[in-house]
C-alpha cells in the first residue's frame, strides 16, 4: 500500500482537528478552549487546501481564526470567565451528552457508509464531477473519438463498464447513440468513437453513423445523475480541421494533423503548409504536413520545440520556446477557397504535462475566480442580503452590550 | 487515496464533539465555542461535497455560513456580556428564566 | 364611455374616502368643502351617466346593453362571479333617477345640514349610499345586486340613526334594519334557489335560459330535465312549485326594502333621520329598489302568476291600507312616509298586474314628486325651527312663498291632477290593473281599491297642504318663520319643474293630447319577454278584448279617476281650508281615529306577537340555557381540562436550555435514525 504525500497530510491534519476540537470542549479553563477552537480552524483550513478551496481556507484564517477568536478572547478576558465554577460536578447531563454525541457521530458516519458504499475512494477523491470530452472539429467521414470521465458510472470496480450516451447531429437531427467503454477496470474513464459519413443525405436514426456535411454539428447532453446539471459536447463538422496536441514539453516535437479532403488534389501523397505562430514571442515557422497515405486526406507533421526565453528567427525549423507560452497553428487553404481553417491551441507546459481529459475540468474548478463568479452572478442577491444581516448585527452587538442595565434584580 | 467519505466522516467527528461540548459544558462562552466548531464542520462537509459534485455553490454557501457566523458571534457575545453583567455569572445553569 | 360605466358607482366611493377620513380634519369654517366635494362627485356620476344613456340610445333597440366585466370577484371551482356591471334601459332609468334626484338632495343638503356637528360625516354616508345604490341598480348578477341590496341597507341604518344621540333615531335605525334581515332572509333563500337550479347568478344568463328552456341539472334532482320543466314540477313547500317559492322569496326581500305589508313598518320610523335623507333613500330611491328587483326578475315572475298575484294583492293593500293611516297622522313627515309606503304599494300593483313598465314610470315621476314634497317638508321644519307637528302650523303659505308654491305642485302631482307628472302614472297604472290578463273579476277588484287608494292620496295630501300653510298661524312662541336660502329652494324648483313636466314622456293611450309614449318605448325590450310569455299565458282562458271598446272604457275610467281626485281635494278643502270643521268630524268618529291614528295597532301586534316571545325565549332558553349552559360550559371544562394537563406536564419545564438542548438531540438522533436504517 503506498501512502502518497497527500494522505499523509489529510490524516495528519485531521488528527490534529480532532485532538484540537476534544481540547475545545474538554478543557476547563476557557482561554485554553478557545487556543484549541484557534488550531482546529486552521487544520481545517489547511483541509481546504487539500480539497483545491484555497480562497475559503485565507477566508477561513482571516474571519475565524482572525476576528472570531479575537472576539471570544475579549469577551473572556471581559468576563473573567476563564475559569467559571461549577464545572466540576459531574451530572447525569454531562453522562448524556457525551452519550449523545457518540452516537450522533456513529449515525452520522453510518450514513456516509451507506451513502457511498460501492464506490471506490480512488475516483471519487481525484476527480471533480462528470467531464465528457470529444473531438472539437471532424471533417465528414472521420470519426470523432468521445470520452466521458464519471467515476459514478463505475458501477463495478472489477469489469470494465459501459455507458451509452445518445448524440444528435444537426440540421437532419439524427440521432446515434454512441457506447463508451471503460479504458480499464476502475479507471471510471469511459472511451468511444462517433462515425460518419460524407453523405448529403440524411441518415436513419441509429444506423451507427452520422450521414454529415460540412457546417453540421454533432451534440451530445450527459445528465450529471448526482446534481442535474448537464455536461455538454460538441462536435463541428468541418471542411478543414486543424489538430494538435492540447500541451507539449518544451524540447518535444510538436505534431500537427491536418483532414481536408479538398487538399487531397492528386492520388499521390499530397502535402499543405501550415504555419505555427508562438503568441507571446512572435516568431512564426512554417511546417509541411505529407499525407499519410494516397488519398487519404489526412496530413501529419512535426516541428521541433527548444527550451528557451529569447525569440528566434522565423522558419528556421525550431520553435524557441518556454512554459506557459501559446503556440497557434494556421491553415490557410487554396487561393480560392474563401473558407478559414480552423485553429487549435497548444499551450507550452514547463515540467509535467497536464493529463489530457481531466485538463480542463480541474483549472476550472475551486479557484478563487470561479468562487467570486457564482457570488456576484448566480448568488448577487444573497450576497447582498448577508451583506445587511452582518450590518445588523453589527449594530445589534453594540446596542445590546451598551445597554443600560436597570439594578440587577436579583 | 483519500475520497469525499473520509472528510464527511471527520466533519461528521469534529459535529458530535462539537454536540457533546454545548451538551456538556455550562460555562456559555464555551457552548459558544462548540457551535462555532459544529458550524466548521458543516463547512468541511460543504466543500467536500463541492470537491465532489465539481460544483462551486458549496463553497459559495460556505461563505454564507462564515458571515453568518460572524454575526452571530457579534451578537451572541453582546448577549452574553449582558446577561453576565445583569447576573453576575455566565454559567448557563444560572439562567433558568425560560421556566415561568 | 362604454368600458368606464363601473366609474359612475365608484366616484361616490371617492366622496366617502374623502369625508369619511379627512372629514374630521375640517373645522365649522372649512368643512363645507366636504360637501361641496361630494356634491361634485354625485354630479360626475350624474354627467357621466347622462352620457352613457345618451351612447345606450343610439346602439339599436334590440341590442341595448352595456357590459364591463371589471374583474372576477369569487372563483371557485366552477362557480365564478365577476363584480360586473350592466347598462341597459331599465338601469339606465335607475342611475339617472338615482344620480339626477341624488344631485338636488345634496346640494340641498348642503343648506339643511349646515348648522349640524356631524356635517361631513352625513356627507360619508350620503354618498356611500349612492355608491351602494348604483352597484344595486348597475348589477350585472344577483349578487352583486344583493352587495348593493345590503349596503343601501347599512346606509338607510346609518342615516335613520344619524343623530345618534337621540334614542328614538337609535331605535328606529335598529328598527329598520332588523326588519330588512327578514326580507334579505327572503332573497338570500331565493339567490340559493335560483343558484341551484340555473347554476348561475347571472341576470343575463339567466333570462336567456328561461327564454331558450335550456336543459339544467339541479344538484336535488341528480339529472337532466329542462330549465321550465324543473321550475314548475318541482315542489319545495306545501305543493307550491319552484317558481313560485322563488319570486315569493324574492317578492318578501321586495317587501322589507320597499315596505309593502308586512314588513312596512320601518319606514314611519325611519323619519327620525335628517329630512334630505327621508326624500332621498326613504322616498325617491332606496326604497324603490324593491320595486326595481321585481321588474328586472320580470321574467321570473311571469312564470309564477300565483306569486304575481300575491304581488298585486299586497301592492293593492298596502296602497289602501297605508293611505287610510295617513289621514290621521298630525307629523308632517310621517303623513309623507305613509304616502310613500302607499305609492309604493301602487308600484307593486302595477308589477303584480304584469305592467312593469309602467311600475317603472311611476317610480320616477313618484322619485320627483315625493322629493320634492320631502324637501319642501324639510324647508319648512327647517323655518319652523324643528317643528315636525301640523297642529302648531299653519299659515306659513305668505312665510315660505317658493316652497309653498313647489309644495302644491307636488301635491297636485301626487294627488293625480291632469298634466302633472302623476297622473299619467297613476292612472296608468289603475287602467292596467283595470285589464289585467290575471282574471277580470281580479282586475276590477284591483281597481277599485286602487282608486279608492287615490282618492284618499289626494284627501290627506290637501289637508298637508291646507293644515301647514293656510288659516291662522297657529305657532309655538318666538317662532319665527323664514323662507330658506338658495341652496334648499333650487333643488325644489327644479324638482318641481321635472314633477311638471317628467309625466309626458309617458302619457296614456286614451290622454286626448301631445301623445308621447316614449318611455315606454326606451323600456319595451327589458319586459317584452315577460309580457310575451304573460299574453300567451292569458290565451290559455281566452279573454277577448275589443280594441276599440277598450279605449273607450279607458277614456271613462281616466276622466273618473279625475273625478276621484278632484272629489279628494274638495272635502280635504271642506274640512280643513281656513277651517275647524274637522275637528267635530274627529269628534265625531273618535274611535276611528284614533285607531288610524294608532296606526291599526300594528306596533302593538308585532311587539306581543313576535318581539317579546322572542325577548322571553331568548332570555330562558337561549341565555341562560344554551349559551351560559351548554356553549359556556363546554368552554369551561375545555379549559379546566387543559389548566389540569398543563400543570402535570409543566413539570418538564426545567428552564436550563441545556435540557431543551439534550432532548433537541435526541430529536435529532432519532431522525438520523430512520434516515440511516430506513433503507436509503
Amino acid at each position: 500500500m503506498d501512502i502518497s504525500l497527500m494522505q499523509i497530510i489529510f490524516w495528519a491534519l485531521a488528527a490534529c482537528a480532532v485532538v484540537a476540537a476534544l481540547g475545545v470542549v474538554l478543557s476547563r479553563n476557557a482561554i485554553y478552549s478557545a487556543l484549541c477552537l484557534v488550531g482546529t480552524m486552521f487544520c481545517l483550513a489547511g483541509l481546504f487546501v487539500l480539497l483545491n478551496a484555497q480562497f475559503l481556507a485565507a477566508a477561513q484564517v482571516i474571519v475565524y481564526a482572525g476576528a472570531v477568536m479575537v472576539l471570544f478572547l475579549f469577551a473572556i478576558m471581559l468576563l473573567q470567565a476563564g475559569q467559571a465554577p461549577g464545572e466540576e460536578r459531574f451530572t447525569v447531563q454531562a453522562l448524556l451528552g457525551w452519550l449523545f454525541g457518540i452516537i450522533l457521530a456513529v449515525q452520522i458516519g453510518a450514513l456516509v457508509f451507506v451513502a457511498f458504499k460501492g464506490q471506490s475512494a480512488a475516483h471519487t477523491s481525484k476527480t471533480g464531477g462528470p467531464v465528457l470530452s470529444a473531438s472539437q472539429a471532424i471533417v465528414p467521414g472521420a470519426s470523432a473519438t468521445v470520452t466521458l470521465k464519471d467515476s459514478y458510472k463505475n458501477a463495478d470496480s472489477k469489469v470494465k463498464d459501459t455507458v451509452e450516451i445518445e448524440f444528435i447531429a444537426g440540421p437532419t437531427n439524427e440521432a446515434e447513440t454512441i457506447t463508451l467503454t471503460e479504458t480499464g477496470p476502475d479507471t471510471a474513464v469511459f472511451a468511444g468513437t462517433a462515425a460518419t459519413l460524407a453523405d448529403a443525405l440524411p441518415g436513419k436514426p441509429e444506423d451507427g453513423a452520422f450521414h454529415v456535411q460540412p457546417g453540421y454539428k454533432i451534440t451530445a447532453n450527459y445528465e450529471d445523475t448526482r446534481t442535474g446539471n448537464y455536461r455538454t459536447a460538441v462536435i463541428r463538422v468541418r471542411d478543414h480541421v486543424i489538430e494538435m496536441p492540447a500541451a507539449v514539453t518544451p524540447d518535444a516535437d510538436l505534431n500537427v494533423s491536418v483532414s481536408s479532403h479538398a487538399a487531397n488534389t492528386g492520388p499521390a501523397a499530397d502535402t499543405v503548409k501550415i504555419v505555427v505562430t508562438n503568441k507571446p514571442s512572435g516568431e512564426r515557422e512554417a511546417v509541411v504536413l505529407t499525407e499519410t497515405g494516397p488519398a487519404t486526406g489526412v496530413f501529419t507533421g512535426a516541428l521541433k520545440t527548444k527550451h528557451g526565453t529569447v525569440p528566434g528567427r522565423n522558419n528556421d525549423g525550431v520553435m524557441i520556446a518556454r512554459g506557459g507560452d501559446t503556440l497557434t497553428a494556421l491553415y490557410q487553404p487554396g487561393d480560392g477557397d474563401k473558407i478559414e481553417a480552423a485553429l487549435t491551441d497548444g499551450e507550452l507546459g514547463e515540467d509535467e504535462q497536464i493529463p489530457e481529459a481531466a485538463a480542463s475540468a480541474e483549472v476550472a474548478f475551486g479557484n478563487t475566480e470561479s468562487v467570486a463568479l457564482a457570488l456576484f452572478a448566480k448568488y448577487l442577491y444573497p450576497f447582498e442580503a448577508i451583506a445587511v444581516l452582518l450590518l445588523i448585527a453589527m449594530i445589534g452587538a453594540v446596542l445590546i452590550a451598551k445597554k443600560k442595565l436597570k439594578k440587577a434584580n436579583d | 487515496m483519500i475520497g469525499v467519505s473520509h472528510y464527511l466522516a471527520l466533519s461528521a467527528i469534529l459535529f458530535s464533539i462539537g454536540v457533546a461540548g454545548v451538551l456538556t459544558r455550562r460555562n456559555a462562552l464555551i457552548i459558544f465555542m462548540s457551535i462555532e466548531l459544529m458550524l466548521n464542520a458543516v463547512n468541511l462537509s460543504f466543500i467536500a461535497f463541492s470537491r465532489h459534485l465539481g460544483d462551486v455553490d458549496g463553497q459559495v454557501f460556505v461563505l454564507f455560513v462564515m458571515a453568518v457566523a460572524a454575526a452571530e458571534v457579534a451578537v451572541g457575545l453582546a448577549i452574553i456580556i449582558s446577561i453576565y453583567r445583569k447576573r453576575g455569572t455566565a454559567n448557563i445553569d444560572k439562567v433558568n428564566i425560560m421556566k415561568w | 364611455m362604454k368600458q368606464y360605466i363601473w366609474l359612475i358607482p365608484l366616484i361616490p366611493l371617492l366622496g366617502v374616502i374623502f369625508n369619511g377620513l379627512f372629514g374630521r380634519a375640517f373645522d365649522k369654517s372649512t368643512r363645507s368643502v366636504g360637501g361641496l366635494f361630494a356634491c361634485g362627485t354625485v354630479l360626475a356620476s350624474f354627467l357621466m351617466s347622462l352620457k352613457a344613456v345618451v351612447e345606450l340610445s343610439q346602439m339599436p333597440e334590440g341590442a341595448r346593453l352595456i357590459v364591463n366585466r371589471v374583474f372576477p370577484w369569487i372563483v371557485a371551482g366552477n362557480f365564478e362571479v365577476w363584480f360586473s356591471v350592466a347598462l341597459d334601459p331599465l338601469s339606465a332609468v335607475m342611475i339617472l333617477v338615482v344620480t339626477g334626484v341624488g344631485f338636488l338632495i345634496h346640494v340641498y343638503s348642503l343648506g339643511y345640514m349646515s348648522h349640524d356637528e356631524g356635517y361631513t360625516r352625513f356627507f360619508a354616508y350620503l354618498n356611500l349610499f349612492m355608491f351602494s345604490m348604483l352597484t344595486l341598480v348597475l348589477a350585472d348578477s344577483f349578487l352583486l345586486l344583493f352587495v348593493g341590496w345590503e349596503l343601501v341597507g347599512l346606509c338607510s341604518y346609518l342615516l335613520i340613526g344619524f343623530w345618534l344621540h337621540k334614542d328614538s333615531a337609535a331605535n328606529a335605525g335598529k328598527k329598520a334594519f332588523i326588519v330588512n334581515r327578514v326580507g334579505d332572509f327572503g332573497v338570500l333563500c331565493a339567490m340559493f334557489a335560483i343558484f341551484g337550479v340555473f347554476g348561475t347568478l347571472d341576470f343575463q344568463k339567466i333570462i336567456a335560459m328561461v327564454e331558450h328552456n335550456a336543459t339544467v341539472t339541479p344538484w336535488f334532482l341528480g339529472k337532466a330535465l329542462p330549465v321550465l320543466d324543473v321550475l314548475h314540477t318541482a315542489t319545495p313547500l306545501f305543493g307550491i312549485t319552484l317558481i313560485t317559492v322563488i319570486c315569493l322569496a324574492l317578492f318578501l326581500g321586495a317587501t322589507g326594502k320597499s315596505a309593502q305589508i308586512p314588513l312596512y313598518v320601518w319606514l314611519p320610523d325611519a323619519m327620525e333621520g335628517p329630512t334630505p335623507v327621508s326624500a332621498l333613500i326613504h322616498a325617491a330611491t332606496m326604497v324603490t329598489a324593491g320595486v326595481y328587483m321585481v321588474c328586472r326578475t320580470s321574467v321570473l315572475f311571469a312564470l309564477a302568476p300565483q306569486a304575481l298575484m300575491v304581488v298585486a294583492i299586497v301592492g293593492c293593500a298596502t296602497a289602501i291600507f297605508s293611505a287610510t293611516i295617513g289621514v290621521a297622522q298630525y307629523d308632517i313627515k310621517r303623513v309623507l312616509a305613509y304616502s310613500t309606503v302607499s305609492q309604493l304599494g301602487f308600484m307593486f300593483l302595477a308589477c303584480g298586474v304584469g305592467a312593469y313598465a309602467v311600475a317603472v314610470f311611476h317610480l320616477a315621476t313618484h322619485a320627483f314628486f315625493k322629493a320634492l314634497l320631502f324637501l319642501g317638508s324639510g324647508s319648512v321644519i327647517h323655518g319652523m325651527h324643528e317643528e315636525q307637528d301640523m297642529r302648531h302650523m299653519g299659515g306659513l303659505a305668505g312665510k315660505m312663498k317658493i316652497t309653498f308654491a313647489t309644495m302644491l305642485i307636488g301635491t297636485l302631482a301626487i294627488a293625480g291632477i291632469p298634466f302633472f307628472a302623476g297622473f299619467f302614472s297613476k292612472d296608468e297604472i289603475l287602467w292596467k290593473a283595470f285589464s289585467t290578463p290575471l282574471g277580470e273579476q281580479f282586475g276590477r277588484t284591483l281597481w277599485m281599491v286602487g282608486t279608492a287608494a287615490a282618492f284618499l292620496t289626494a284627501f290627506y295630501m290637501f289637508r298637508l297642504i291646507y293644515m301647514t300653510f293656510s288659516g291662522k298661524p297657529r305657532w309655538h312662541e318666538h317662532t319665527h318663520p323664514h323662507e330658506s336660502p338658495l341652496s334648499m329652494t333650487g333643488p325644489l324648483m327644479i324638482l318641481a319643474l321635472f314633477s311638471i313636466i317628467g309625466g309626458w314622456i309617458g302619457t296614456p293611450p286614451a290622454w286626448p293630447v301631445w301623445q308621447n309614449h316614449s318611455f315606454y318605448e326606451w323600456l319595451h325590450p327589458m319586459f317584452s319577454q315577460a309580457e310575451h310569455i304573460l299574453t300567451t299565458m292569458s290565451l290559455a282562458h281566452p279573454h277577448h278584448i275589443d280594441h276599440h271598446a277598450a279605449h273607450a272604457l279607458e277614456t271613462q275610467l281616466m276622466w273618473g279617476s279625475v273625478v276621484v281626485a278632484l272629489a279628494g281635494i274638495a272635502i280635504a278643502t271642506v274640512f280643513y281650508f281656513r277651517t275647524n270643521r274637522h275637528e267635530a268630524v274627529r269628534r265625531i268618529l273618535a274611535p276611528v281615529h284614533f285607531v288610524l291614528n294608532r296606526k291599526y295597532f300594528v306596533d302593538e301586534i308585532y311587539t306581543w306577537t313576535i318581539v317579546e316571545p322572542g325577548k322571553w325565549f331568548s332570555s330562558l332558553f337561549l341565555w341562560k340555557i344554551a349559551d351560559a349552559g351548554i356553549i359556556d360550559g363546554f368552554v369551561n371544562a375545555l379549559a379546566g381540562l387543559t389548566g389540569a394537563v398543563g400543570g402535570v406536564v409543566r413539570r418538564i419545564q426545567t428552564g436550563v436550555v441545556l435540557n431543551y438542548a439534550l432532548v433537541f438531540v435526541l430529536g435529532v438522533i432519532a431522525i438520523l435514525y430512520f434516515v440511516v436504517w430506513s433503507g436509503v
